[in-house]
């Protein structure tokens, strides 16, 4: 009966766990049973998912208010960009994985709460998650590029870990920024040596172009976020 | 407006009193003949305590009663008067035809 009784979420046991448990253990344990509570905890906890995205929307438009107008840009920028290349590549699984990982991380650059707030630690958790997952879906599209010597296969898949730092920038501690800085700069340096396979090659006009873009949104990482969760405020303080 | 609807049902159960889970499932039963999962019953007692049409009330035992509030009795209340009305329509149609 316990068992059953995980199915449901968390909040929802909280509230009505023990008494439900009551009831449960009066009644004769059928297959009819089981699947009435098994079908109900489904139905809670979509209820409670379409609920979280509701205040997530929420938190979301409270959020974007905080984002400087380049952020915004950017992550405009980067979901168009995901959705771009999930219709022009070839390889619909990359295409696929590619678009999930540049629309989560823009979508939860948006949703993650401020540094500032009291469940700081499950949004840092969250977005790191989320960083790492685009970070590797970046890395094995550069590496496929590599292989194949087609930069521009290759040619915005530094933007993943550069944006992802950005926003990241807000949320996580000094040393995870450096961290992920230090995995840009080694991004930026694989990237040129196959920018210079690609141009002997005779191929990629735009791979110039979206080198630059992806050195100085990396530019835009480094410099320290004045943001209004206090964290720029506070390094200051730190200094003096 | 279902006769089957467990939210009305559950309502109807506490009408004339507090009653716990255990005891609105057996109301319910003679009531229309089907006995609620118990899934189905703690779904609709969350959704209306959620609209605030039940309330729990306080007690020792790890089954807690529920009663009606004042909303949920004006909403009782109009389900019960737009039964009414259409029980009255349908045996009049059927009364012509």
């Amino acid at each position: 009966m316990r068992c059953l009784l995980r199915l449901f979420p968390r909040e929802w046991c909280e509230r009505y766990g023990s008494e439900f448990l009551a009831l449960l253990e009066e009644e004769p344990l059928r297959l009819r049973t089981v699947v009435d509570v098994v079908s109900t905890a489904c139905r809670l906890r979509f209820e409670s998912a379409t609920n979280e995205v509701r205040l997530g929307w929420l938190q979301a438009r409270r959020t974007a208010k905080g984002l400087s107008e380049l952020e915004r840009a950017m992550c405009g920028a980067f979901c168009v960009l995901g959705v771009i290349r999930f219709f022009a590549m070839r390889d619909i699984v990359v295409g696929v994985f590619g678009l999930l990982a540049t629309c989560a991380i823009a979508g939860l650059s948006l949703l993650a709460p401020q540094a500032s707030e009291p469940d700081a630690t499950k949004a840092r958790v969250t977005i790191l998650i989320f960083c790492m997952l685009a970070l590797t879906v970046q890395l094995w599209q550069f590496f496929e590029s590599v292989i194949s010597l087609n930069p521009s296969k290759g040619s915005s898949v530094l933007l993943g870990p550069v944006i992802a730092a950005m926003i990241s920038n807000r949320l996580v501690t000094d040393q995870q920024r450096q961290v992920l800085a230090r995995l840009w700069r080694w991004g930026v340096l694989a990237h040129a040596a196959l920018l210079g396979l690609g141009a002997a090659g005779g191929f990629l006009p735009l791979a110039p172009a979206l080198f630059v873009a992806a050195m100085l949104m990396g530019f835009a990482m480094l410099v320290p976020h004045t943001s209004q969760n206090g964290r720029t405020e506070s390094r200051v303080r730190a200094r003096t | 407006m279902r006769l089957s609807d467990p939210g009305l049902l559950i309502l109807l159960s506490i009408a004339e009193g507090p009653k716990h889970g255990y005891a609105m499932l057996d109301e319910i039963e003679s009531l229309s003949g089907q006995r609620l999962g118990p899934g189905t019953l703690y779904g609709a007692i969350t959704r209306l305590e959620g609209q605030g049409h039940i309330a729990p009330v306080p007690s020792d035992d790890r089954r807690t009663p529920y009663k009606l509030t004042p909303a949920g009795r004006k909403h009782l209340s109009a389900q019960v008067r737009d039964m009414e009305t259409l029980a009255r329509v349908g045996a009049r149609r059927l009364a012509t035809a």
